[in-house]
Formats: C-alpha cells, structure tokens, sequence
C-alpha cells in the first residue's frame, strides 16, 4: 500500500510541474505582449512607450522567459503569489479574503448534490421501470441540461416574484453570522448542487445499484433472511458506491465552472468573480494565479480519488 | 457486430438518420427519451434553417418598416413589452423583438456546437489515431500533455484562452471552448484505436504490406469510428452550454450577435420584476437545446456501444 501512495504521489509531481508550464505559456503566446494588453489592448489606448517599458519592468517581462518562469514558479512555491493590479492587493491576501466563499459554496452544492444524487439513485434502481424510477431520472437529466446560471436567475426570479427578495450583494462570513450567511449561501449552493452534482452520480448510482442487486451475495443475504434494510444499506449500497466515488475526480472541475457562473449570478465576490473581473481588466497576473491553482486543485482532487479506490478496493494497483 | 459496423460506415456516408432508424429501430424504439432528443434537434436546425423567414413574419406583424435587419432593429417603444401579437415572445432591453432574436439564437448555438465538436472531433481523431498508431515517445509525451490539459476545468481554461486573445467573436469562442475539448476526446479515440492496431487484421494488412496511410485510413479509422461518433455527438451538449456560459459572462459571443448566453446576461436579472419574459424565454430556448443534444446522445451511445446498453 504504501509503495502504491508514494508511487501515485510522485506521479502526480511532473503533471503539477506540466500545469505551471502550459498556463505559463497559455499567458506568454499573447498576440503582442501581456504590457500592450493590459493598457488597452486593441481599443487603441496603448500607453506611451514609457509606460509600456515601466510596465514591463515591473511585471519583470523584459527578462528572458525561463527567467520569468522559474521566478514565478518559485513564487508559487513559496506561496508568494505576486500582487493583483487591478485590486492593487497581495493576491495571496485576496485569495484569503475571495476563497472562504467560494470553497462553502462549492462544498455545500458537493453535500447536497452527493446526497440527493445516491439516495436518488438508490431508489430509481430500486423502484426501476416505475413512475418513481423515470420521474427521478428526467430529473437527473434536466439537472444536467438547465444551465446553471439560468436556474440560478429563475430561482431569483420566483422569489423576487413571490416574496420580493433580493439577492444580499456582499457577503459575511460564516464565523460572523452563521445564520446570515447559511441563509444567503444556501440558495446558490442548492443552485449548483442540483445540476451535474446530482445528476452524475444519480444516474451512475442507480446503474450500479441495478448490477449489484443481481449479484449473488444479495441473493444469499435475502436467503440468510435479513431484512431488505440491512440488505440493502450494507450489501448493495456499500459495493454500488465504490465506482461512484471516482466522480469525485469530476467533481471538482464542474464545482469550479458552477460556481464562476453562479457567483455572477448571486452576485458573490468570490474567486470565480475575482477571474471573470480581472480578466475584464486585463488583470493577468490574477488570471494566469486562478487558472494555476484550479489545475492544482483538480491534481490533486484526482490524487485523492485514487488514493481512496486503492484502499476501498484492494484489488486496484497500478 | 456487422450491422453496427454498417450502420456506421452509413453514419459516415451522410445518411445518418434513416439509416440508424431503420437498422436500430427496435433499438431506437425502446428509447423513447432518445427518439425526444432527436425530435428537439430535429425542431432546432429547423429553426436555425427558417429563421429568416421568421424574421419576415415576425417583422410584418410588427409592422416593421426600418432598413436595419429586424433582429437587430431597436424599438425604443417595445423595450421590455410583455409578449404580444406583436411581439410574440416581448422585447427586450433594448426593444428588440425576442423571438427573432431567439430563433436567430439557434443558428449560433447550433454553429458552435457543430464547430466545436466537429473540429476538436478531427484534430483529436488525427492526433489519438497517430498516437496509437505510432507509439513510442511522441505518444507517451502527447499522453502526458494530455492529462496535464485535463487538469483545467473546461470553463477556466476558455475564460483564459479568451482573455489572452483579447476579442470577442464567435470564432474565437469556438477556438476557446474547442481547446479544452481535444484532451477526454483524444483519450477515448487512443483508447479504441490502441486496441484496434493490437488486433490480427491489422497484423494481416501490415503482413501483405499495406503503407501505414492505408493502414490507418483503412484498417484503424473505420474501426475507431463509433466511439468516436459517440464522443462528438456527446460534446455537442456541453459546446452549447459552455458557449452560453461565456456569452453570459460576457467573455463569449459579442453583442449585438443574438446568443442565448448573451440575452441572459448578468444585467437580465436588473429587469426580473419588470419583464420575466426576458430572463425565461431564452432560457427556456437554451435548456432544451442542451437537453434534446444530451438525451439524443445518450441514445446514440446505447445503440452504438452495446456494452454501455441500460446505463
């Protein structure tokens, strides 16, 4: 077991590197370069060469590129993640302020898309080919289907309606007004927990759940006279999660996409906000950041997912 | 095996709809939520194919009289009207009549996903094939790069590939969404072209001598064919909804290009109360194109990929 950990962890090493890499380049293969962009760009308002160059100097984009790299890298490394231009802030300070949002948003769609989504599955298989097993499953899909950003706007659009609520611009953190914040939280978690997070692991639950309730050691724990409960929470249930828990790898990507649209529509300021302004103000340094560290997250999201199978299932080893 | 092969070849020949139905109609039959998706995406290119006709109609109802395109055409009097026998579907923000807007919408999301999927469809098939075809260093270095671009959310890395090109067009969204596509899509047609050149008809065409082109074009590529439809068809869905997030983020297709992204975007919420119908329609539009793509898809997968069959 540990030779497989320490395997799959060194592994993981030349993917992380490769990450730096290509959002490295991704940042540095700009038609023209990053200084010209983030004075205007196109729109004609490049700056004066003077300020081009003291730009660049202070981006550090007039030294050689493997320079650049393995400064920058270093940085991240050391978590000294560069300052922000257009919030004129430590991005590693920023961070600390835009992530504790983003991250209960996004593990509080993966609660409760998780749990709607087995025990969902759970009952379309066992309930299959009934009205129950079709209603749950269009359901799945229609989770799937909805953009998330327009459920996120109709869900808005009905309480507006109805009760005359508005979405709380801003934001309070958790330590300081539980309620308060649950209360603001929950609706877009609930947004981005009825989409993929529930739709995926629905329908490979209930798939899973169909082939194990063939299997024979289900037939002998009905012969052995157990109750269907028990039966089915300890036997089935247990065996069916198994490949469910791989989604988790997925997980991770779709929770990020789902919370940089529904942060817009919330009107968050969390990270996936954070992205979406800088890149509107040609902000790169806090761009190429994001894009470094959801690479990262999913890295090592798919590291756990298969640190957990080898000890789930013992008969995997790569 | 045979008939699926068949039924492929004639995907491949352009006939695709009669053919599947008719060789896979029992198949096809068992699936209704397939056969709906088919009908969706049946209706949508309809749309996109009548919608200038549309735009006619719709602007002789409103008696439209201006030089402007009637899609663009703003009416400072039917900004955020409630649908009517004038405008069917209301105005929007700026007085623009939302169902030509929304009918010209599909031939975007339609475009886009075509596009996206077609074209990240044949540079992942050249690059998997020859990947496995060739093996070696160049398949084992494309494989990691692979795997590090699948690190990135789909999403991200479009947001990033915009930001970097710096305009807006729907060229560039398909660019943009068409990146982070090629990485799942080169691993499944690997997969199956791997397996392909391990078997003994290859051995054979390589024993009498055939060239590699013949092999790969002859031998691997048919045989690689139906996971490969299933992918494309599979990533249509996903194209149109990542093309609608963009556009919503305001990162996508520009205005005044009629997206349903764009329609939808963040400031849409500003007239909630006053006109739903701007937020509902296009939403509507948007959510049943991405589902007739992915219950179609679903379908499809079933029919062509007997081992998948009941998941």
């Amino acid at each position: 077991m540990w030779s497989y950990i320490i395997r799959r962890l060194l592994l993981a090493i030349p993917t992380l590197f490769g990450v730096t890499v290509v959002v490295f380049l991704i940042m540095r293969v700009a038609p023209g370069d990053v200084a010209v962009l983030m004075l205007g760009g196109e729109s004609g308002l490049v700056g004066t060469p003077e300020q081009l160059e003291k730009l660049r100097e202070e981006l550090g984009l007039n030294r050689p590129l493997y320079v650049q790299y393995f400064d920058w890298l270093f940085g991240i490394l050391t978590l000294d993640f560069g300052k922000s231009f257009f919030y004129n802030a430590d991005m590693a300070d920023l961070l600390a302020r835009k992530a504790p949002l983003s991250l209960q948003v996004g593990v509080m769609g993966l609660i409760i898309g998780s749990i709607l989504g087995i025990s969902g599955g759970v009952v379309a298989a066992l309930k299959q080919d009934s009205f129950f097993d079709y209603l749950i499953r269009g359901l799945a899909i229609l989770g799937i289907s909805v953009p998330t950003f327009w459920s996120g706007m109709m869900l808005i659009l009905i309480f507006v309606r109805t009760f005359d609520w508005i979405p709380q611009q801003g934001y309070t953190p958790l330590w300081e007004d539980p309620l308060g914040n649950l209360a603001q939280l929950i609706w877009p978690s609930l947004i981005i927990g009825l989409g993929f997070l529930m739709g995926v692991p629905l329908r490979m639950m209930r798939a899973t759940m169909l082939e194990v309730m063939r299997e024979d050691y289900i037939r002998t724990a009905r012969a052995k006279g157990l109750r269907e409960r028990v039966i089915i929470v300890r036997h089935a249930m247990r065996n069916a999660l198994i490949p469910v828990l791989t989604l988790i790898g997925i997980f991770l990507p779709i929770t990020v996409t789902g919370l940089v649209v529904t942060e817009q529509v919330f009107g968050l300021p969390g990270v996936g906000r954070m992205m979406v302004d800088a890149i509107n103000q040609r902000d790169y340094p806090v761009v190429q950041l994001v894009v470094t560290l959801t690479g990262f997250a999913v890295v090592f999201a798919n590291l756990g997912v298969d640190l957990l199978y080898g000890w789930l299932d013992p008969r995997i080893r790569y | 095996m045979a008939a699926q092969t068949e039924a492929v070849a004639e995907i491949i020949g352009g006939r695709v709809r009669r053919n599947i139905l008719q060789r896979n109609w029992i198949l096809w039959r068992r699936r209704p939520l397939g056969l709906l998706g088919l009908a969706l995406v049946a209706f949508l290119i309809l749309m996109a194919a009548t919608a200038p006709l549309w735009e006619i109609i719709a602007a002789n109802s409103a008696s439209y009289t201006g030089s402007q395109p009637y899609k663009f055409a703003l009416d400072g009097v039917a900004q955020l009207v409630p649908p009517s026998s004038e405008h069917w579907l209301g105005g929007d923000r700026y007085g623009r009549d939302l169902f030509t807007r929304i009918v010209f919408g599909a031939q975007i999301s339609l475009y886009v996903g075509f596009a996206v999927a077609l074209g990240a469809g044949a540079i992942a098939g050249v690059l998997g094939i020859t990947s496995a075809y060739f093996g070696g260093w160049v398949d084992l270095l494309g494989q990691r790069l692979v795997d590090i671009l699948q690190a990135f959310p789909g999403l991200i890395l479009a947001m990033a590939i915009v930001a970097i090109l710096q305009s807006f067009s729907i060229e560039v969204t398909i660019v943009a969404i068409s990146i982070p596509a090629l990485p799942a899509m080169i691993r499944v047609v690997r997969g199956q072209a791997l397996s392909v050149t391990k078997t003994d008809y290859v051995l054979a065409g390589r024993t009498i001598g055939a060239s590699h082109l013949r092999l790969i074009f002859r031998y691997i590529m048919p045989n690689s064919m139906a996971p490969w439809i299933i992918v494309v068809t599979g990533r249509l869905g996903s194209a149109i909804t990542t093309e609608a997030s963009l556009s919503f983020l305001g990162l996508g297709v520009p205005e005044p290009l009629p997206s349903w992204g764009g329609m939808l975007n963040a400031n849409a919420l500003d007239f909630a109360e006053l006109a739903p119908h701007v937020i509902i329609f296009p939403g509507i539009a948007l959510s049943m194109a991405v589902f007739g793509f992915n219950v179609f898809g679903d379908a499809l997968r079933d029919v062509l990929d007997p081992r998948l069959r009941g998941r």
